[in-house]
């Protein structure tokens, strides 16, 4: 994946994180301006960041988010829970969209029509919370910043452009449309016939997707009239970029709408289809006139038309049209007219819309008369006096225009004198640039630095502003955008305000003796401009580390450990073999220093691994409110320890057991508010997670005050389920009642709700706390509350282990699961039935070989006084001995999971290198039975 | 080689001008907020910044209207938004920038005007 991708992932991921906080925590400050400035800012900066790719659906969202969030920033929405809500939701979206952009590896997700229409619906909702008077405003707001329209960075140029614009760009394209052809179509029309403008611009790049727009144009049923085109005009045959595709296909045809965008749905976006309509044909073309006697015929025309007289209107237009030659554009006016006064003498408008086109060709002061096809490279060329200022260049002439403009500026702020300074660096820029060409750059740069000179003596803007005036205005007449009033306003205002402007120079001069309270300035700054200040947040000072190069690490400090063990036996063979006690004893000096740092080394890296149990609490409380509501539940989350760390595996698997209990909790042991009351508690049920340390384990416990376990009721469904049978219902104490809960198949909901009962049941959660070593453990009393006990390690990257010896071989045991070792007397073994068990203070205890349970064809040796080493394991509560031949030391190994098909064996939990090089096979006591 | 101070609270943001600045030339360096540019101005010179507006700490208003009030030459500055309103663009030419530019920025859009106030512009 490209890194900016990676990048705008994760900081995504972050900030929706944030984002998330900043929501829960406004839900108890609503009122928090910082806590609202910054969401504001979260959002916006996450908008800001997916505009660098394609993803239309998440910018339209987010857009909506942060329009929404401004709104209630400033005060003209309130913020609500439901607000919040669709916020959330919001986020959720953007998340499945980084989900699905991370998987595909790519920016650009290919388009998927329940996504926009969520991202549609989505939006849509949280506009809903504007207040009315905004609402069309947002939407319109959205759709222009849609990253589907034009890219937006020439605002003055498109964006400003009206919709009008568009409008009379289609009809000087059907201008060049034959009249005949478009008469023709005019009478089809009126007939009832349908025709569709089809206008297909292919993207630049399209050869390089395998479009061939020529064929899919030819592949078109045969056309009305069709033309081909060239979208900018054709480079210098020695620049042409023959790849590079700026055709524009253009044709009529009869063919239906459907059919079209069916033709076209592979280039959605760069077609237009267009219903013709009547009104759009009727465009006179033709060379200009000359001497014809329009400027009568208009004023005659426009009162018959009034008064409705059509007979005497038609003769004025056939004797104009007799005037007039064929070819002149007010001849083809009068055939119009001819035509339109035939086939719709009652449509007063059309011959009135014809009629006002005509008077402005005619009128060479109309300025808006429209263009016709061609005429508008023309214009350019022709209409401003200067050829060459159209070819400065849409950069310059943007950054010309907006000095202009910074210039016009009537404000007298501290920082005039540097923003002066910088309009005439920028200027000096951009006529740099003009230089080659030799236009007056050398004149224009000596009077340039008087100007900036004067405008800083005088505090005032206008020596520059009247050099850019006299320099720039070639240039700045080029530029179209509709801001080019300003310097035409800052001239008029100019004698008046330089006028006054030397007395105030004085003390302005001065404002470069305090650059020290610049950022002191900055915060006193209005408000108006200044308004994201307040919007602090704090940055983490921490890097992200992919968790395989931790691991790697920790792999390779595991090595070394080992091989560090190797020390002490090469000691022993200088030592012993080779007879040099010298070095033996300086080998085993730098053992004990090696020793020390790898030690080290390793706590360095397990500090690393370790996590806040935040991580994995941070999303119970939106979990918690989220299901709280759902279930019109009242509750109170408590959460304690959230800074209690552990092992990033740990707390991982940490997430899923907790996100179940935490449901079951809510769904089924606290009660509706009404229940609540009726049994005495408080309407609200109170749910508790708090997590701290206890030696070398974790231990997180969840609490809620709910309605408790009913032994009874565990027995009876126990029983119904066929877990237990009638034997066990009878000896079963309250407790391990309680505990079936864990049992496989056990669900105690009446019915399987829609939160905890997915038919994953407690027994998953044991296991899942088993798997990281962890145990559980669960206390009831009915109508008081529930308490789960989780105990887990702090890690499981170093497990300590008993080596002990079967059958020759050495194994070792988790020390976690080991309760105690013992040496029981052979005599003391009692044979019940085939079962081997003994007396362990007063309680009976079972026995079992383990040469036995792993399959090894051999007796358990007992020692010298026939005494038996029992290993006492703890399985689930429950205790059992196992006999083996000896128990050795118990050492500190780095486990590793079996591999591939050996991952099967389930009587082994793993294997770890000792330091003499060999292999130890690590049971699992679970496993075996 | 000339230099540029892109100021921008986002990571992404900083790498994507980062990679387009540097690719035509230009020597990048970056500040995550106004005031860590408030910095970076001390300890060097720029021929040209591109600001942000929204930054924590100090935003770009902010940042502008202190650069221009430093004793030092003053350079161009282009403040890139996503605000299309003419009240923001107002506000960003007040405070001393020298272009508005609206997010999001194509290479092909954002280096003739970063060429144009460096006076290195020319036509295509």
């Amino acid at each position: 994946m490209n890194p900016l991708l990676d990048q705008f992932l994760s900081e995504s991921r972050d900030a929706i994180q944030a984002i998330g906080e900043k929501l829960l925590q406004l839900e108890t400050a609503p009122d928090d301006q910082a806590l609202m400035g910054e969401l504001f800012r979260l959002v916006h900066t996450l908008k800001g960041n997916s505009g660098l790719f394609d993803l239309p659906e998440m910018i339209r969202v987010l857009h909506a988010a942060e329009d929404l969030m401004d709104t209630v920033r400033a005060g003209r929405a309130t913020y609500s829970q439901a607000l919040a809500d669709q916020l959330l939701e919001a986020m959720d979206f953007v998340s499945a969209v980084l989900d699905e952009i991370q998987q595909a590896e790519t920016d650009s997700l290919p388009a998927n029509a329940e996504r926009s229409a969520a991202a549609v619906d989505l939006a849509q909702a949280l506009r809903q919370f504007k207040p009315e008077t905004e609402r069309s405003e947002a939407a319109g707001a959205a759709a222009a910043s849609a990253p589907t329209t034009e890219p937006a960075t020439e605002p003055s140029a498109e964006s400003a452009a009206p919709r009008a614009a568009a409008d009379a760009e289609r009809m000087t394209a059907l201008a060049r449309v034959p009249e005949a052809v478009r008469m023709d179509l005019y009478q089809r029309i009126i007939a009832g016939e349908q025709f569709f403008w089809v206008c297909y611009e292919p993207e630049e790049e399209c050869f390089y997707k395998g479009e061939d727009p020529f064929f899919q144009m030819i592949q078109l049923a045969p056309p009305c009239w069709r033309a081909l085109s060239a979208r900018e005009p054709w480079p210098e045959p020695e620049s042409l970029d023959a790849y590079r595709c700026i055709l524009r296909f253009e044709c009529i045809t009869a063919m239906d709408e459907a059919g079209l965008s069916e033709h076209f749905r592979y280039v959605p976006d760069q077609v237009e289809i267009r219903l013709l309509a009547l009104d759009d044909l009727p465009i006179p073309t033709g060379a200009e006139h000359d001497g014809v006697p329009v400027a009568d015929y208009l004023h005659s025309a426009t009162e018959q038309l009034q008064q409705g007289d059509l007979p005497s209107l038609i003769q004025s237009s056939h004797l104009l049209q007799e005037l007039a030659a064929p070819e002149l554009r007010i001849a083809s006016a009068m055939r119009w007219m001819l035509l339109l006064l035939e086939t719709r003498p009652d449509d007063r408008a059309l011959q009135q819309a014809l009629l006002e086109h005509i008077r402005q060709q005619d009128d060479p002061t109309a300025a808006s008369a429209p263009p016709t096809p061609n005429s508008r490279a023309a214009a350019a060329t022709q209409a401003t006096p200067q050829a060459t200022s159209a070819a400065i260049g849409e950069p310059l002439a943007g950054i010309l225009q907006t000095q202009a403009e910074i210039l016009a500026l009537e404000d007298q702020p501290d920082w005039l004198q540097g923003r002066l300074r910088a309009v005439a660096a920028s200027l000096q820029a951009a006529f740099a640039c003009l230089g080659e060409d030799g236009r007056g750059e050398d004149a224009a740069r000596p009077a340039l630095e008087t100007a900036l000179q004067q405008s800083l003596e005088q505090d005032s803007p206008h020596p520059l502003s009247d050099w850019l005036e006299v320099w720039g205005a070639p240039y700045l007449a080029a530029a179209s955008e509709p801001t080019a009033s300003a310097p035409d306003a800052a001239s008029a205002a100019a004698p008046a305000t330089s006028a006054a402007a030397p007395e105030t120079a004085p003390e302005r001069t001065a404002s470069s003796e305090a650059p020290a309270e610049a950022p002191a300035n900055a915060q006193a700054a209005p408000r108006k401009f200044g308004r994201r200040l307040e919007d602090s947040y704090a940055a983490p000072s921490a890097i992200k580390v992919d968790q395989a190069k931790i691991d790697r690490m920790m792999n390779l400090i595991g090595e070394m450990i080992v091989a560090k063990n190797a020390l002490p036996y090469l000691a022993a063979r200088a030592e012993k073999v080779f007879g040099v006690r010298d070095l033996a004893r300086e080998i085993k000096g730098q053992y004990g220093t090696i020793h020390r740092i790898a030690d080290e080394m390793q706590d360095a890296i397990m500090q690393i691994r370790l996590l806040p149990v935040s991580f994995v609490f941070q999303r119970f409380p939106r979990l918690v409110r989220d299901t709280a509501h759902k279930l019109g539940k009242e509750v109170h989350l408590v959460m304690e320890g959230e800074s209690t760390e552990a092992d990033k595996n740990v707390i991982e698997s940490l997430a899923d057991p907790l996100v179940h209990i935490i449901r079951n909790s809510l769904d089924h042991g606290l009660e509706t508010a009404e229940e609540r009351r009726a049994a005495g508690k408080p309407a609200t049920g109170q749910l508790s997670i708090r997590a701290r340390s206890e030696s070398d384990r974790v231990v997180i416990e969840i609490a809620d005050d709910g309605r408790g376990i009913d032994p009874e009721t565990m027995r009876r469904k126990a029983y119904e389920k066929g877990i237990i049978d009638e034997q066990t219902l009878e000896r079963l104490s309250d407790q391990e009642a309680v505990n079936l809960v864990f049992a496989a198949g056990f669900s105690t909901a009446a019915a399987v709700s829609d939160l905890s009962g997915r038919g994953v049941g407690m027994d998953v959660v044991r296991n899942a706390v088993a798997q990281v070593n962890g145990s559980i453990d669960l206390k009831s009393e009915p109508s008081k509350g529930t308490r789960l006990r989780l105990s887990l390690p702090l890690s499981m990257a170093v497990s300590n282990v008993m080596i002990i010896q079967s059958a020759g071989q050495r194994f070792g045991v988790s020390m976690d699961a080991v309760a105690e070792t013992v040496r029981v007397p052979g005599s003391s073994i009692q044979q019940i039935k085939q079962q081997k068990t003994t007396v362990l203070r007063g309680r009976v205890m079972p026995l079992m070989d383990l040469n036995d349970l792993l399959g090894l064809d051999q007796p358990q040796v007992a020692n010298d006084d026939q005494e038996f080493a029992v290993l006492v394991v703890r399985i689930d509560n429950d205790y059992l001995g196992i006999i083996v031949d000896d128990c050795l030391e118990t050492v500190d190994i780095i486990l590793k999971p079996l591999a591939g098909f050996l991952g099967n064996l389930k009587s082994y939990a793993g294997s770890a290198l000792l330091g003499d090089g060999s292999v130890l096979l690590v049971i699992n006591p679970r496993g075996l039975l | 080689m000339k230099r540029i101070l892109v100021i921008d609270d986002a990571a992404t943001v900083r790498l994507y001008h980062r990679e387009i600045l540097e690719n035509a030339g230009f020597d990048v360096s970056e500040a995550i907020n106004g005031l860590e540019a408030l910095e970076k101005i001390e300890e060097a010179t720029f021929d040209l910044y591109l600001v942000d507006i929204n930054m924590p700490k100090l935003d770009g208003y902010g940042f502008l209207r202190a650069l221009r009030q430093r004793p030092i030459p003053q350079a161009p500055a282009i403040m890139i938004s996503t605000e299309s309103s003419a009240n923001d663009r107002q506000a960003a030419l007040v405070a001393g920038a020298n272009l508005y530019i609206l997010k999001p920025i194509k290479p092909e859009q954002l280096l003739p005007h970063v060429r144009g106030l460096l006076g290195e512009w020319q036509q295509p």
